[in-house]
């Protein structure tokens, strides 16, 4: 039976490649916590608020932090559903109610990472975790795994068997030096902005030091193209830090210089030693110095977000949303 | 005159004869010539031995799933192997149990690529073979996988494998039958399997588990310390043996709550390319914790590792 479930889960898609795994893998998980995935409607803030703390204990525990994700959800639907444990113990889990309760769901996830990445070393499958951790002929474990599975997938997660049958992804190895801001071009680019800035949302959980920078971007002269003989008109970026997941509150910013062309071009920034910090949020920002001129960077349509902001005389408005990464390849230690 | 004519007579015999002799191979190279497709057996029997001679035949190792498995109790074990050389001869790829030294050895199957019958996915190369075990005393079954290939005159065999039969259940312990899939371990315990929910041991209970994995690569003391280990606690680690094994024994501690915390012993032991290991885990403060580690000291002398 297992082997069947898990023929499926490996049809429904390519393996990760782990650079771009573990570079988007809390913002995933913070977008779908921000969705209307709860029973009631909106999943806790502080749930929701947790990505980075589900990939923390991930990193930590070598576990895949969508799985702990993913039982929250067969469990309690993340919180919002407190039929086995009680609401003010924050055990979205479920995780022997009796005797454990947190004083945050942060506490529970660290928890619940350690058991179960112990748990993982002697019982390696969703399968074989469904049958201690809700038993069937408990209540509502009937449809556990099916749960389990479908959040975990749905999340991007892949249950897959090697060829010696053991389970290659549930446990959840980070990426290290120097692969560990990668993203590779799939795509023209993006939509230029006009007379303003544009912004590419990186997402958090990135912690290193990051040594240099690689990006695709041009920019075009806007009413001035002529001008774009003198490099003092290429377009900026910078890559700025946030301490919210709303990029709201500004906690450092790094010039990368007028890198930005009037022909697209991938160059590398060295010698930046940015400290990344796992608990603050990345952005890259551009920034054009002509009228009507835009900067264009360049890389995939499928995932993160990017804003397009008029922003004249800093009045900010956002005119155009759409999914984006540009290309970007980090050289750093971590 | 007479003379003469004998020999203009053996002449004219021998330019026959020369004519005779000299028409025959060419009509004969003509035939091969004219035979261009690979299929006509006089060009097949040429190229075989050229074949044989220069190309090496190989066969993925053999996987059993699960690795290992207890005495009396029927256990469904999934044998595959990964072929992917073109010349194998379909049909041809048979699992081999090997007997003692000296015996004959016993075909258990044919294996397959068809996605039936256990195998995952069709046309994968992986060939599997499906088949219950029910040993009766704890040893090792050896195993290996024979294929015959186009061009090879002799079959080609592939790396032993071995399934380890481990003793049953200690003393006080049961068998834990829900964790017997594919990739689970041999699991025994001692509270009838009533896991409080989330899989947490309840007061006074016991947990010994043993399964393999693939070896990882570098250090064994590495890879314990930095994959099996982390978050542990008041760590111990020393050598010991495990039937004729060099292995190391690890005593943990894992605080997972202020009140829940597991006591731990695990074994791994490194045999080929194989790595076997072996748990017991209670929670800390159990007043039989000695107890619990005779047993699992008992368990772990009479294991038997292929050799």
């Amino acid at each position: 039976m297992s082997r069947l479930v898990v023929v499926a889960l490996i049809i429904g898609g390519v393996p990760v490649e782990a650079e771009l795994y573990n570079f988007q893998l809390s913002s995933i998980i913070s977008s779908y916590l921000s969705g209307p995935v709860g029973i009631n409607g909106q999943v806790p803030q502080q749930m929701a608020g947790s990505s980075s703390i589900f990939f923390q204990a991930g990193v930590q525990y070598n576990i895949d932090p969508r799985l702990i994700v993913a039982i929250a959800g067969a469990e309690s639907h993340f919180g919002t559903d407190w039929g086995a444990c009680s609401q003010s113990g924050f055990n979205a889990w479920s995780w022997d109610c009796a005797e454990n309760s947190f004083s945050s769901f942060g506490d529970g996830i660290l928890a619940v990472s350690f058991h179960l990445s112990k748990w993982l070393l002697k019982h390696p499958t969703i399968q074989s975790i469904q049958s201690r951790y809700c038993p069937t002929g408990d209540g509502g474990c009937d449809v556990w795994m099916s749960n389990v599975t479908r959040y975990y997938t749905l999340l991007g997660g892949q249950q897959v068997y090697g060829v010696d049958g053991s389970i290659t992804n549930l446990t959840f190895v980070p990426t290290s030096s120097p692969g560990f801001m990668s993203q590779s071009v799939r795509s023209a680019g993006s939509i230029g902005s006009w007379y303003g800035d544009n912004w590419y949302q990186l997402g958090t959980s990135f912690s290193g030091t990051l040594q240099s920078l690689t990006i695709k971007c041009s920019t075009d002269g806007g009413n001035f193209p002529q001008l774009l003989t003198d490099p003092f008109f290429y377009g900026s970026v910078t890559l700025n830090e946030f301490s919210d997941p709303g990029y709201g509150s500004l906690t450092n910013s790094y010039p990368l210089g007028k890198i930005c062309t009037p022909v697209p071009t991938i160059i590398t920034v060295p010698n930046l030693n940015i400290p990344l910090l796992a608990n603050r949020y990345y952005r890259l920002d551009t920034y054009e110095g002509l009228q009507n001129a835009s900067v264009t960077l360049f890389g995939t349509n499928q995932f993160g977000t990017a804003m397009w902001d008029t922003f004249i005389y800093g009045i900010g408005v956002v005119y155009y949303t759409y999914t984006f990464y540009p290309y970007i390849i980090g050289d750093g230690t971590p | 005159m007479k003379t003469t004519f004998l020999i203009i007579a053996l002449l004219v015999i021998l330019t026959g004869l020369s004519l005779w002799l000299h028409a025959g191979p060419p009509a004969q190279t003509d035939q091969v010539r004219a035979s261009s497709t690979p299929t006509a057996p006089y060009i097949q029997t040429s190229v075989a031995p050229i074949a044989s001679a220069t190309t090496t035949r190989t066969i993925g190792p053999v996987n059993a799933t699960p690795s290992m498995i207890t005495v009396n109790t029927s256990t469904m074990v999934t044998v595959t192997v990964q072929i992917t050389d073109p010349a194998l001869i379909a049909g041809s790829v048979n699992l081999v149990l090997l007997g003692a030294l000296g015996t004959q050895p016993t075909i258990l199957g044919v294996m397959h690529d068809d996605g039936l019958n256990g195998d995952a996915v069709a046309g994968d190369h992986i060939y599997t073979l499906q088949m219950p075990f029910n040993e009766s005393s704890p040893s090792q079954i050896q195993f290996e996988v024979s294929a015959a290939f186009q061009g090879s005159l002799k079959r080609v065999v592939s790396p032993i494998a071995a399934l380890v039969v481990l003793p049953g259940p200690p003393i006080g312990f049961t068998l834990d039958s829900a964790q017997l899939s594919p990739a689970g371990p041999v699991s025994f315990n001692n509270f009838g399997n009533n896991y409080l929910r989330g899989a947490v041991i309840p007061p006074n209970g016991a947990e010994i588990d043993g399964l393999s994995v693939i070896a990882p690569n570098g250090s064994l003391q590495s890879y314990i310390s930095n994959v099996e280990l982390t978050g542990s606690i008041n760590v111990f680690m020393q050598t010991l043996t495990v039937s004729a094994v060099s292995c190391i024994q690890a005593f943990s501690q894992d605080q997972f709550t202020a009140t829940l915390a597991y006591d731990n012993e695990a074994v791994y032991c490194p045999v080929g390319t194989m790595l076997y290991k072996f748990y017991l885990s209670y929670r800390d403060g159990d007043p039989n914790a000695s107890g619990y580690q005779s047993t699992f000291q008992g368990y772990l002398s009479s294991v038997v590792f292929p050799h």
